[in-house]
């Protein structure tokens, strides 16, 4: 066959043949009421691999976390069994048809949660120290956390599959990149935590621990722990989590404390936030209000303290994205640590006179940094 | 032949502030932030002051 035959067949440039009209109209008519299925064929492969690759995460977390906790002291099958039992513990969260008087339950649930788990990681693993029990803990977390990542993943794949309802899948196309961001960087942060290495999110405390160093500090609240100093001629009160366990602490009920015994008449408030993209890893910014994440409980705490003592709230925050703030410390983020420090030196001294008090909190997991 | 690949290595800085040295080592299990220990070269007292994680080449 020449190529005018072959033209001749198709007739290029003739709208009546028949396979001319067959070739145009039939993928027409295909997609016209196939369409949405063949889309979710191609999204579904996609997402596909995506839930392999969360499953192999949450497989993957549980595996490490029971690999460190054969390391400690004590740990036997049995206590190997029991920690695993825990990864599916999990929390329904407080009616809010009336959300007036929420928070408290909020707290009270995380907190019914958060204790329940400690105690019973201390009887299980009774022979392994204060920081080991409290690694394994978060280890739990992660793990815990991948593991129900990918059970809702998939449980939307399947449901839009079952359902043949390509628009239900959708949400979880646009979703999925952000999710799996974060799942790689809960897997990339068990190292960190296991090793008792700090992790990005641990700018907060590694910043007050160093105004810190070298000053004597007493346990105040859950986990937390001042130490009083004196920045450019004001008497200054330092606040975070008792390092190195990979603990938060509670911020909020340490505030509370610290209001009873001092007269505050600045809090300034030193956290990681989420950096937008273009925006500089380890670049420090100042700003106003509570600077702190997590349920929003602690936050509440401060502000209403805050509101109710008419204290004003500053921030310095450490600009990082979620993986690194989940991840071991990049050394652009330790840098900016005397950053930080000037940035506080400069709010005290903008903000305050000679005899005022300030508290400046560290807000983050102050897994790997003491005081 | 060789394939060059990025690798994260985890340092910790240290200082004595009696003899003034400023080291940069490997992290070394059990390591934190802010931890005393005796300085290798005088009767001080060394601080970690940093842990981090540095992307190097290695082939």
């Amino acid at each position: 066959m020449n190529l005018t035959e072959f033209d001749e067949l198709l007739s290029f440039g003739d709208d009546t043949s028949t396979l001319m009209m067959l070739v145009w109209v039939l993928p027409l008519i295909l997609f016209v009421f196939y369409g949405q299925r063949i889309q979710l064929l191609i999204t579904s492969y996609e997402i596909k691999k995506e839930i392999k690759k969360l499953n192999d995460f949450g497989v993957q977390s549980i595996k490490e976390t029971l690999a460190y906790v054969d390391k400690l002291p004590g740990a036997d099958s049995l206590a190997k069994q029991n920690i695993e039992s825990m990864i599916d513990y999990f929390v329904v969260p407080p009616q809010d048809m009336d959300t007036s008087g929420i928070v408290p339950k909020v707290r009270a649930v995380l907190w019914n949660k958060e204790s329940y788990t400690r105690n019973r990681i201390e009887t299980i693993l009774s022979q392994a120290n204060e920081v080991e029990r409290a690694r394994v803990q978060t280890l739990l977390e992660i793990s815990s956390t991948l593991k129900m990542i990918h059970k809702v993943v998939s449980h939307l794949y399947l449901t839009a599959k079952k359902q043949k309802n390509y628009p239900l899948i959708l949400p979880l196309q646009m979703e999925l990149p952000f999710v799996m961001e974060q799942a790689e960087a809960l897997r990339d942060g068990m190292t960190a935590f296991t090793e008792g290495q700090p992790v990005g999110d641990g700018i907060g405390p590694a910043v007050v621990g160093y105004m810190m160093c070298n000053i004597p500090h007493k346990p105040i609240s859950y986990k937390m722990i001042y130490a009083e100093s004196e920045i450019e001629g004001r008497r200054t009160i330092l606040l975070k989590p008792k390092g190195p366990e990979p603990v938060t602490g509670k911020p909020d009920e340490a505030l509370k404390s610290i209001i009873k015994q001092y007269d505050i008449d600045v809090i300034i408030m030193v956290d990681a936030a989420l950096k937008m993209e273009g925006e500089e890893s380890g670049s420090v910014y100042r700003g106003f209000g509570a600077a702190i994440g997590g349920s929003g409980v602690e936050r509440f705490g401060i502000e209403e303290i805050a509101t109710k003592n008419n204290i004003p709230i500053f921030c310095v925050v450490i600009k990082q994205s979620i993986k690194e703030s989940i991840s071991l410390m990049t050394d652009t983020i330790y840098k900016s640590i005397p950053v930080s420090i000037r940035h506080i030196q400069d709010t005290i001294v903008e903000n305050t006179s000679q005899d005022d008090t300030v508290l400046v909190i560290g807000v983050g997991n102050t897994g790997g940094v003491a005081q | 032949m060789f394939q060059k690949k990025r690798i994260t290595v985890v340092y910790t800085v240290s200082r004595c502030d009696s003899c003034e040295t400023d080291n940069k080592e490997r992290f070394v299990s059990g390591d934190y932030v802010y931890k005393r220990f005796d300085c290798a070269k005088c009767d001080g007292k060394a601080v970690i002051y940093g842990i981090f994680g540095q992307e190097e080449i290695v082939q």
